[in-house]
């Protein structure tokens, strides 16, 4: 793991900003997000932070991978993309030295902001905290097998270990309204996400196909509520937030459509869990189906069985574990650029195919993982095998993933 | 990305006592394969020459970033296993050192590193390689 830290504090930064200039944020959502100074949450709070100060933040870009030019490239073709990419004047690269070279190289006209430096190589671990075991040739610091804590290796080095939030004590709240959520009245930023609004209120909605770094689709149904003067049920994660508006997130009609739902999901393949190497806490469905405690299928289980794809590199797709909620083909398209992914064939016969519907490993697939990290289920997973044997038999490794 | 080189073999094998090393070969699949050094093909490469020269290799693991815990949490190994031999970069065998405190660790691969701008005035471009 490529280990980085940061290297401007927030006042140094915006030293190098002016009011006019068009920012883009960008961050890798590898290396420095395992980190915990890099992703999506991070730019969301430095977008809050400059935008308080008066600068004009037009996005925010996440990148599977920021150390691979052709990633980058796909940014300047995208047709949806590429406008935005043209009007910026400014690039806030969240990314280790190298992937803000990348950037550098392919966004030549524009002015690209460096605030992190690059110090070697370390390991992510959760007991031990994050740490640098072996330092470039040009830092100066001693290689420790052990590993050096980061905390440590900044207070060294001059540098800072966390994200630019911490320079300063709190964000102010601008521009919030008021809605009401199951008969109480909170405040939040007007034109926010609902699902993302009550979530950080503490009303947890049930979702699977939602998530905060993609643009929401509303196909999993399970994040309906009822919002008072509009009709029917309406999925939350595609609603935004209004000033006086009145949300039930949880009621008993609400309770059977979902636990509905959720029998249908598992009514449309063979979920058995027994024979998923994803079955360690890192399942959302099988999260969601001990929450709604369902112990029964009221519908008939579709017992087609599906060939699973074992050609890629990185990772296996095994169709019979997929609830078609889209993030991978979301977040190929959006996060990674390679658009590899999509639904083939209609109704019933949809699955989710890789390329023009060929083997994953004669597709353009770069292995970044970002789709990976996106599956709520087992439908995708990292190639982890034990061999043994003479003729060194491949076995799968039910175990530790990391989401 | 840490960008690695094979070790050549002689200098693998040296490392190795064919008498007494029980052996695992345990390969990243990330960086290392994205350099053509490591991955499924040459993890079974590799095993294959050591046992052609009478090495007691008993398995293999093939996991996804040695160089983090949870995924090196899933290597079990076997009893009898006393030696690890890596495809892995300089970070991802002092994970599996720290982690296998009582096996001996072989590294099979060096680090190339990363290419960045060395000299920003001259746009001067380089290598900048882990220390071990």
């Amino acid at each position: 793991m490529i280990i980085s830290l940061r290297s401007l504090s927030y006042d140094d930064l915006k030293k190098q900003l002016s009011k006019d200039d068009k920012i883009i944020i960008w961050s890798c959502d590898t290396c420095i997000r395992f980190i915990g100074i890099g992703g999506f949450d991070k730019m969301k709070i430095l977008e809050k932070m400059l935008k308080h100060d008066g600068y004009n933040v037009i996005k925010k870009e996440l990148i599977s991978v920021s150390c691979v030019p052709e990633l980058i490239e796909d940014r300047l073709v995208d047709k949806e993309k590429k406008s935005i990419f043209k009007d910026a004047t400014v690039i806030i690269v969240i990314a280790c030295e190298e992937g803000i070279e990348c950037v550098e190289e392919v966004f030549k006209d524009k002015k690209v902001i460096r605030a992190f430096k690059t110090l070697g190589v370390g390991n992510i671990s959760e007991k031990r905290g994050n740490l640098l075991t072996n330092p470039y040739d040009d830092v100066d610091l001693e290689p420790k097998v052990e590993g050096i804590l980061l905390n440590e290796v900044a207070k060294k080095l001059d540098l800072y270990d966390t994200f630019f939030d911490a320079d300063i004590e709190e964000i102010p709240e601008d521009g919030l309204v008021e809605i009401t959520i199951n008969g109480k009245k909170f405040k939040c930023n007007e034109g926010e996400n609902l699902l993302v609004a009550c979530e950080a209120l503490g009303f947890k909605i049930p979702h699977l196909c939602f998530m905060e770094c993609l643009s929401s689709v509303g196909a999993c149904r399970l994040c309906l509520v009822k919002i008072e003067g509009m009709r029917g049920l309406v999925p939350s994660c595609t609603t935004n937030v209004r000033e006086g508006m009145v949300i039930i997130t949880d009621d008993n009609e609400l309770y059977k459509y979902r636990r509905m739902i959720l029998e249908l999901i598992l009514a449309s393949h063979e979920h058995n869990c027994l024979f998923c190497p994803n079955n360690n806490n890192n399942c959302e469905l099988q999260d969601l189906i001990y929450q709604f405690g369902i112990d029964n299928i009221r519908y008939k289980v579709n017992k087609e069985i599906l060939p699973i794809d074992i050609s890629g590199d990185a990772f296996i797709i095994d169709p019979n574990r997929c609830i078609l909620c889209g993030r991978c083909i979301r977040i190929c398209e959006e996060v990674a650029g390679i658009h590899n992914f999509g639904f083939a064939n209609r109704g019933q016969k949809t699955i989710l195919s890789a390329g023009l519907n060929q083997d994953l490993g004669k597709t353009d697939c770069v292995t970044c993982l970002a789709c990976v990290y996106a599956c709520p289920t087992g439908a995708l997973y990292e190639t982890m095998f034990h061999y043994v044997g003479e003729e060194w038999k491949p076995t799968k490794i039910y175990g530790n993933y990391k989401k | 990305m840490n960008k690695t080189r094979p070790r050549k073999y002689n200098e693998i094998k040296k490392l190795i006592d064919v008498e007494n090393d029980v052996i695992s070969v345990i390969s990243c699949n990330t960086c290392v394969r994205l350099s053509n050094t490591g991955g499924e093909k040459k993890l079974r490469m590799l095993a294959n020459r050591l046992r052609k020269d009478n090495v007691n290799v008993v398995d293999g693991f093939l996991i996804t970033m040695p160089c983090v815990d949870s995924y090196l949490e899933n290597v079990k190994l076997h009893h009898s296993v006393n030696t690890l031999v890596m495809l892995a970069c300089s970070c991802g065998c002092a994970n599996t050192t720290t982690h296998f405190p009582d096996k001996k660790i072989v590294p099979a691969l060096q680090d190339r590193g990363t290419e960045i701008i060395l000299d920003v005035k001259t746009n001067k471009k380089g290598w900048r390689v882990p220390k071990v």
